[in-house]
């Protein structure tokens, strides 16, 4: 008789985030085997973007994902934009850039708090969280919303940056500077942080090349892919930017969890460092190829041709595939977000692990799943294990940690 | 407010039926220090059986809607249903698709609409005060009605 | 390796079996350049297989699909080079496939990642890709058998799609 049995987590689960059925084959404590069931959330986007219109499909682009709400419409105008040969202008670049980056910050500390959350440090959580909302009143400055922001537009962005904003912008900024140290403390420095994340879900070099990893993901195991690197698009050409991997803090990148968790807190850093270079280089001049939407719908309306948008958003790679012929709404439609590309690579990280290791492993990769559960144990003989004995390895286990903590 | 005192905290159990997030991490930021409705007791709470107010976010994807209706059950009586954004209460920017089954209230009865894509965190709290109220009213029916009873038993 | 080297070194290997051109957008910093190709299906995985002698680990993004009427068109979209500033080549691999007979190969073997794409190819475009199971994973069993949404032929999917707007409400239960 096998020893292993299934474990079912999802899709409704005490967590916080989307639906999504993993299913574990675990043997007492260790994760042997993990699949995904997927489609929970299938909305049939790409099929609704085929009957609409390219402005109507912005705010759809939009609402694919509320988190990375800025780089779905930017990928796609950018891919239209290469399509209709709109020349974005330069004013634009840039603040999509800054509205790029402030998403960001706002997604890497959003999850910062998710995955303090999952290692059950709640008070870490609740601090991320506080600290979140400076981003979130800077983005409800300049777009007048906190969440979805409906700032995009084929050919440009729909709202510019005021002389009067800049200040408060730099204000936040430098919170965040101040901040920083503080997070990086926590995360970093701590002990028990580092008990349960170092050399825990790891993810070599090798394997995050072989299953394409990509973003903070890729970048904790040592591959330097970043789109806004290689394949540079709106403002990031012009700016001082280099991938973030734990080598640049000095580490050896190990591709484990506490990698992707300085992967991410560097890369607050860097996009602080990406806006404030942009606010210093931002030209003047208009923010929109052309304001008439009408005209930009007719001149839309017959343009024929393919293109695809690469972007490098919060979770990794994004893109864009579409296809234009001479109609109102777009002949195909193809959207390819970083977690799609991201699942296959929590295998190797999930298995092997222990149970109780699964939501800070899954939630690495920011995937927006990852789940507390109740388990039921069985050691080899297949007997239920008492409580004394549960005690008693429980025991055991927390003075391994503190051996391994006082190191 | 016209709350009077409910003699225990609110519960709430949030069910994501196919949401984009928006709304989802609004409810977050309503729970943790800058609205901290934590401090009224109300709590983000793991399984709908102990739950009085049941979250519903999203229009309701085919895979979902079994499961939608298995957490109504689960919740005990009485309870409220709170549906926050848009998507959830007339399917919003997906209102045609071949994969959704909702608006929410197609499937189950709901008592509070939070509109907006994403609502702000101070609209949430708004629509839990109101979904406070429809509680006290429930459950303070449920006990005439058990008044009742009893008088008519003896 | 540059654009212009991709594009030789696979006109050198596919000879007069290829269509291969680029589209350049841009100037100066802010030049892109995206190479697309257009393999028969035999040549397909062929196709795939010289990437890697380009680069050790060529990047797979995901697989497109479109149905043109008379055949449906695959595309397998790569990138090379990534890792250097401005030098990412994105590389697009297509092949049309006949609808009476639209098979086509998996690159599951040479890329694992590969598989939520190509079942989804296979689940919304109805075509199939020997070598790997139909596993249904955006929808349900309410999809009819012979409705593929992304097909421009297909009627099943009208049948079951529904605008929530127009929906009766008020369910008391």
């Amino acid at each position: 008789m096998s020893n292993s049995f299934e474990l079912c987590v999802g899709p409704i689960h005490p967590a916080l985030k989307e639906p999504i059925q993993l299913d574990f084959e675990v043997e007492g404590e260790r994760v042997k085997n993990v699949s995904f069931k997927l489609g929970q959330v299938h909305r049939a986007i790409e099929w609704a973007g085929m009957r609409r219109n390219p402005i109507q499909i912005l705010y759809l682009a939009e609402r694919i994902c509320g988190i990375c709400n800025v780089c779905h419409p930017m990928a796609f105008s950018m891919a239209l934009e290469k399509i209709a040969e709109i020349e974005v202008p330069k004013r634009a670049e840039y603040i999509r850039v800054i509205n790029a980056e402030l998403e960001r910050i706002h997604s890497h500390i959003l999850w910062a708090g998710v995955a303090a959350h999952e290692l059950g440090f709640d008070s870490v959580m609740h601090y991320t969280w506080r600290v979140r909302e400076k981003v979130l009143d800077i983005i409800e400055m300049l777009n007048g919303n906190r969440i979805t922001k409906g700032v995009f537009m084929i050919g440009g962005v729909r709202r510019d940056v005021k002389k009067e904003h800049i200040p408060k912008i730099r204000q936040a900024l430098q919170y965040y500077r101040d901040c920083y140290a503080k997070l990086e403390k926590i995360f970093l420095k701590d002990a028990s942080i580092k008990a349960r994340t170092r050399d825990i879900g790891v993810l070599s070099k090798k394997e995050a090349l072989k299953l394409c990893a990509v973003g903070p993901t890729a970048r904790a195991s040592g591959v330097k892919k970043d789109i806004r690197v290689d394949f540079a698009y709106a403002a990031y050409p012009w700016l001082d930017i280099k991938p973030v991997t734990p080598e640049i803090a000095g580490l050896k990148a190990r591709g484990d969890t506490f990698d992707r968790i300085l992967v991410r807190l560097l890369e607050v850093k860097q996009s602080i460092d990406l806006i404030e270079q942009c606010l210093n280089d931002l030209p003047a001049g208009p923010i929109l190829a052309e304001p008439v939407l009408q005209k930009l719908l007719v001149q839309l309306k017959g343009v024929e041709g393919e293109s695809i948008a690469l972007q490098e958003a919060p979770r990794g790679e994004l893109i864009h595939y579409l296809k234009m012929a001479a109609q109102d709404s777009p002949y195909a439609w193809k959207v390819r977000a970083p977690t799609y590309a991201n699942l296959p690579p929590l295998i190797p990280m999930l298995s092997g692990c222990e149970i109780a290791d699964i939501p800070i492993v899954a939630a690495s990769i920011d995937p927006c799943i990852s789940c507390t559960n109740r388990v039921v144990q069985i050691d080899n003989d297949d007997s239920i294990l008492s409580m004394d004995k549960l005690r008693e390895l429980s025991v055991q286990k927390t003075n391994k940690i503190l051996r391994e903590v006082k190191k | 407010m016209g709350i009077n005192t409910l003699n225990r905290s609110l519960w709430v159990f949030h069910v994501n039926t196919g949401s984009c997030n928006g709304c989802d991490i609004e409810i977050v930021a309503a729970l943790t220090p800058r609205y901290d409705v934590e401090r009224f007791g109300i709590k983000l709470v793991g399984t709908p059986r102990h739950a009085d107010v049941l979250l519903v976010t999203g229009a309701v994807t085919r895979q979902m809607k079994d499961k939608l209706l298995r957490v109504y059950e689960q919740t005990p009586d009485p309870k409220v249903v709170m549906v926050i954004g848009n998507c959830g209460a007339t399917g919003g920017v997906f209102y045609e698709s071949y994969n959704l089954v909702g608006p929410v209230d197609r499937l189950i009865p709901v008592d509070v609409f939070v509109p907006g894509c994403p609502p702000r965190p101070e609209a949430i709290i708004e629509g839990v005060v109101k979904a406070w109220k429809k509680l006290e009213e429930l459950e303070a029916a449920g006990k005439r009605k058990k008044k009742r009873a009893k008088e008519a038993k003896e | 390796m540059k654009p212009a080297g991709v594009v030789n070194s696979f006109k050198k290997e596919f000879e007069n079996n290829i269509e291969i051109h680029t589209s350049e957008h841009g100037k100066g910093k802010k030049k892109t350049v995206r190479v697309w190709i257009t393999v028969k299906n035999k040549d397909f995985k062929k196709a795939v297989r010289h990437l890697f002698k380009l680069q050790e680990f060529p990047h797979f993004s995901v697989s497109s699909g479109t149905d043109l009427g008379k055949e449906i068109e695959i595309i397998n979209h790569f990138v090379l080079n990534y890792g250097e500033r401005l030098k990412a080549i994105p590389v697009s691999i297509k092949v049309k496939l006949p609808k009476r007979k639209p098979e086509m190969e998996t690159i599951t073997d040479l890329f694992p990642s590969a598989i939520i794409s190509e079942q989804e190819k296979m689940e919304m475009l109805g075509i199939t890709i020997k070598g790997i199971p139909r596993n249904r994973v955006f929808t349900d069993e309410s999809m009819p058998s012979n409705a593929f949404p992304w097909r421009k032929d297909s009627k099943g999917v009208e049948k079951i799609a529904r605008n929530l707007h127009e929906e009766k409400r008020g369910n008391k239960k």
